[in-house]
């Protein structure tokens, strides 16, 4: 308790709240300007904390990792463009409901929605850490693929209301994923020979083109009319009665988000579509999803917040990195000499304490910056088009180079762009597509360490843990086709009635 | 509707002339090199940021331009195995403002036929520093030492389970201890450093490498077991673990980060950055940092880095040889 206290004492200097409020503040930028993302937001800003003592130094960096996550939400809601990975799945629904003319709902939605799952990740990540992480190393290439197959399954289910334009979505989301070196043996496919497409496509080129320039195309292309816009909503513009309503939803959706952050190779990116398909599921009213459903929102943005404590929780506790953003998180920590890992607890509780109260402070700052912000914020919908997408897509231009500081991923967006118009114009939902794209790597990788492991594929179905998420994954296709089938059934039945 | 289609094959178009060049660059002008450095100068790093890599060339870059007398960028380009940076650098003109920052990943991805060019193609400038390898297993494991672990491989072929990156530097560690005990262990693809300490935390292989830094946490937790460092002398940061050396298994494979330039980059150039490193290399607070993110001070010449550099690629080639022709 007096290291504690001590900590506590260390984090509420005015020089390190001033620094945790530019933390936020910084990582809220990186996460809302499209383009921009957390982890470039941190890889740039490490440098800016060697000269500091550990403490301000790390609570810096948690407050940016955090901003940047859920400042996707401002661009994903007002723009139908993520700013971030981490916000995809809240364009989805966030950004019909802003052109539906209730964008401070929208905002006000995922504002709260972030506010809960940073809350439950961070009680998993104060409370059960050092357990749940010995638990997760457990989990071997069966298990990952297991899983993996199942979140993949969800294509089924993002790609209701359409079955085959989904899926066809998800195999060319696929195909996209298989382009480069093969996972292991690092044989090249597709790659025409060419020596920038032996890395594949990287992730932000290809979804800074599928939403950002494609939106831009349909916009200029003037496809869709404006609305008026209610910028004059009541209060914080959602009740608490829907939130109540949404209380499982919440649960379900953090808690996804903060395993999917525990284990390594997934988190934020990915858990945001496994939580959205999932309330897609589970809801009685799945064909509102795509055109503005509440539930979609809390959904994706608990989802995403709950796995920043998530992929904190083997950081600190096994100094293992879960993503991106936390390996750059973990040299931070490394150039002020401190080396998480199994001891870090015990040997460094007072860094451990720090890094909880910033966790902390960055959530509750998080939630204040943008509910106060929120009417600031939609102020972008009023400026003309004329001026907003130049500067757009200047931005996106500008993120997908920074990737790897190279011209051709700036023409790898502008294809994804192309084609990403013509999905989106005849009706193709582009969701399945980052599914697979995302997933499909992942997949082949853990297949293949699973048989070099054992050369046995029955090992699939005999491995408890890894036969369970195989049939759950099959379920989930064969009802999800089922009530699919249903539906249409029941729809040509009654139009034969009306005939 | 046609219209688009026109604008879809500009785009595809387009993105092959943007990929076509292999050419070398522009051999430096005299005025070049009585100049050089007059501009900031950019060290491309196939890695991404955070990882080993990419601090030890983020340490060199802080501290270098007081000697230098120039600023040093680092430009990540971790895609494509590290080929995208090679090429660049390869091809960049010889003035001495694109260099490359990696370890033996040169060579083994050469070895391995992912890399087209082998550091042949390249000038080695020299090395800046290094981290110690060791093997290592789990606490519970019941081999105490590196003879223990070969003398049960060699009653039990392919049972030990090794668990590495394929084509990587840590599959050739494991390859290399094979070849040196004359034994045969089963080596696994798990991925990268942190995924192999997941690995052999939830026990999925019985025998992992990883940088030395990264292992004494785990060592004194009481959660792993050093078995050797691949080297024929003790860290100096950890010099109560073993070397492989000592216990007669002549497996050696620090990762030792070297700097390159394009091929005949000017000797004077050259000469200028080994200048600057020798003083570098006095510099208390670049050495402060070194230890701080467990690097050990490297240093070699233009002339030692190249024959150090040849060496590798040898050893690399030999490797790869053995590996090929178990699958073949």
């Amino acid at each position: 308790m007096d290291v504690f206290i001590q900590s506590l004492s260390a984090s509420f200097t005015p020089f390190v709240i001033l620094l945790m409020a530019l933390g936020v503040l910084i990582g809220l930028i990186f996460g809302t300007v499209p383009g921009l993302t957390a982890t470039m937001g941190m890889a740039l800003f490490v440098p800016f904390t060697f000269g500091m003592d550990p403490v301000p130094g790390i609570a810096f960096l948690i407050c940016l990792h955090l901003g940047g996550v859920s400042g996707g939400l401002v661009a994903s809601t007002l723009l139908g463009i993520p700013g971030t990975p981490s916000s995809i799945a809240t364009t989805f629904d966030a950004y019909p409901m802003s052109k539906n003319g209730e964008p401070l709902r929208a905002l006000g939605i995922g504002v709260i929605a972030s506010l809960v799952g940073g809350a439950l990740s961070f009680i998993a990540l104060v409370t059960i850490s050092p357990v749940i992480s010995r638990l997760a190393v457990k989990m071997g290439p069966f298990e990952f693929f297991a899983l993996i197959f199942f979140a993949l399954s969800l294509v089924a289910v993002l790609a209701k209301g359409s079955m085959l334009k989904g899926v066809t979505a998800g195999l060319l989301g696929l195909a996209a994923g298989l382009v480069g070196f093969a996972p292991i043996d690092g044989l090249q496919r597709y790659t025409l020979g060419i020596l920038e497409l032996k890395g594949g496509f990287e992730l932000l080129p290809l979804i800074m083109g599928l939403f950002a320039i494609s939106q831009l195309l349909i916009e200029i292309l003037g496809d869709s009319k404006s609305q008026d816009i209610d910028l004059k909503a009541k209060g914080f513009a959602f009740s608490l009665t829907e939130i109540v309503k949404n209380w499982w939803n919440l649960l379900r959706s953090s808690l996804i988000g903060i395993a999917f952050g525990i284990l390594p190779g997934l988190g934020s990116g990915t858990s945001n579509l496994v939580a959205y398909a999932q309330a897609k599921q589970a809801s009685k009213t799945s064909e509102r999803f795509g055109k503005g459903a509440p539930e979609g929102i809390y959904a994706s943005e608990s989802a995403n917040t709950a796995s920043v404590g998530g992929s904190l929780i083997p950081m600190l506790s096994l100094g293992i990195p879960g993503d991106t953003v936390t390996a750059i998180l973990l040299g931070g920590f490394m150039i002020h000499g401190l080396q998480p890992g199994p001891l870090f607890f015990t040997s460094n509780p007072d860094i451990v304490y720090v890094v909880f109260i910033a966790f902390f402070v960055a959530m509750v700052l998080v939630f204040l910056y943008q509910l106060f912000g929120m009417k600031l914020f939609t102020r972008v919908l009023t400026v003309p088009k004329q001026y907003l997408f130049p500067v757009i897509f200047v931005l996106t231009i500008v993120g997908a180079y920074t990737t790897n500081s190279s011209i051709f991923d700036i023409w790898v967006m502008i294809l994804f762009g192309v084609v990403g118009f013509f999905l989106v114009r005849n009706g193709f939902p582009i969701a399945p597509m980052i599914l697979g794209f995302i997933l499909g790597p992942l997949l082949e990788t853990y297949m293949r360490r699973a048989l070099m492991t054992s050369g046995n594929a029955a090992d699939f179905f005999t491995n408890p843990i890894s036969a369970l998420f195989i049939l759950a994954g099959i379920a989930c296709v064969v009802f999800t086709l089922r009530s699919e089938i249903k539906e249409k059934r029941g729809k040509s039945s009654d139009n034969t009635l009306n005939v | 509707m046609r219209k688009h289609g026109k604008v879809a094959a500009l785009g595809i178009g387009l993105l092959f002339l943007a990929a076509c060049s292999s050419s070398e660059g522009k051999q430096a002008t005299e005025a070049d090199i009585a100049n050089y450095p007059n501009k900031t100068i950019e060290v491309y790093v196939p890695a991404s940021p955070g990882g080993q890599t990419d601090t030890a060339a983020r340490v060199m870059a802080k501290h270098l331009p007081k000697y230098l007398g120039a600023n040093i960028v680092i430009v990540n380009q971790a895609t494509a195995g590290g080929a995208l940076a090679f090429e660049n650098v390869r091809s960049s003109d010889k003035d001495g403002y694109s260099l490359l920052f990696n370890h033996q990943a040169l060579h083994t991805g050469h070895a391995v036929r992912q890399l087209e060019y082998s550091t042949n193609e390249l000038t080695a400038i020299g090395t800046y520093s290094s981290v110690n390898q060791v093997f290592v297993v789990s606490a519970n494991s019941p081999y105490e030492t590196l003879d223990d672990l070969v003398d049960y491989a060699k009653e039990n072929p392919n049972e030990i389970i090794y668990g590495s990156q394929i084509g990587g530097t840590t599959h050739f560690m494991g390859e290399l201890l094979g070849i040196e005990s004359d034994t045969e262990i089963k080596i696994l693809d798990v991925g990268s450093e942190s995924d192999r300490m997941t690995g052999l935390l939830g026990g999925q292989i019985d025998l992992a490498v990883t940088g030395v830094g990264n292992v004494l946490n785990y060592i004194e937790s009481g959660d792993f077991r050093a078995l050797g460092v691949l080297s024929d002398e003790r860290d100096e940061l950890a010099p109560e673990l073993e070397t492989t050396v000592e216990q007669g298994y002549d497996v050696q494979f620090p990762i030792v980060h070297s700097l390159y330039g394009p091929k005949d980059m000017p000797d004077e150039i050259v000469q200028k950055w080994n200048d600057a490193t020798e003083q570098l290399a006095q510099d208390e607070d670049y050495n402060e940092e070194l230890e701080k993110t467990f690097q050990q001070h490297t240093l070699m010449d233009a002339e030692e880095a190249r024959l150090f550099s040849q060496e590798e690629m040898e050893k690399a080639q030999l490797i790869a040889d053995e590996l090929f022709s178990d699958i073949e």
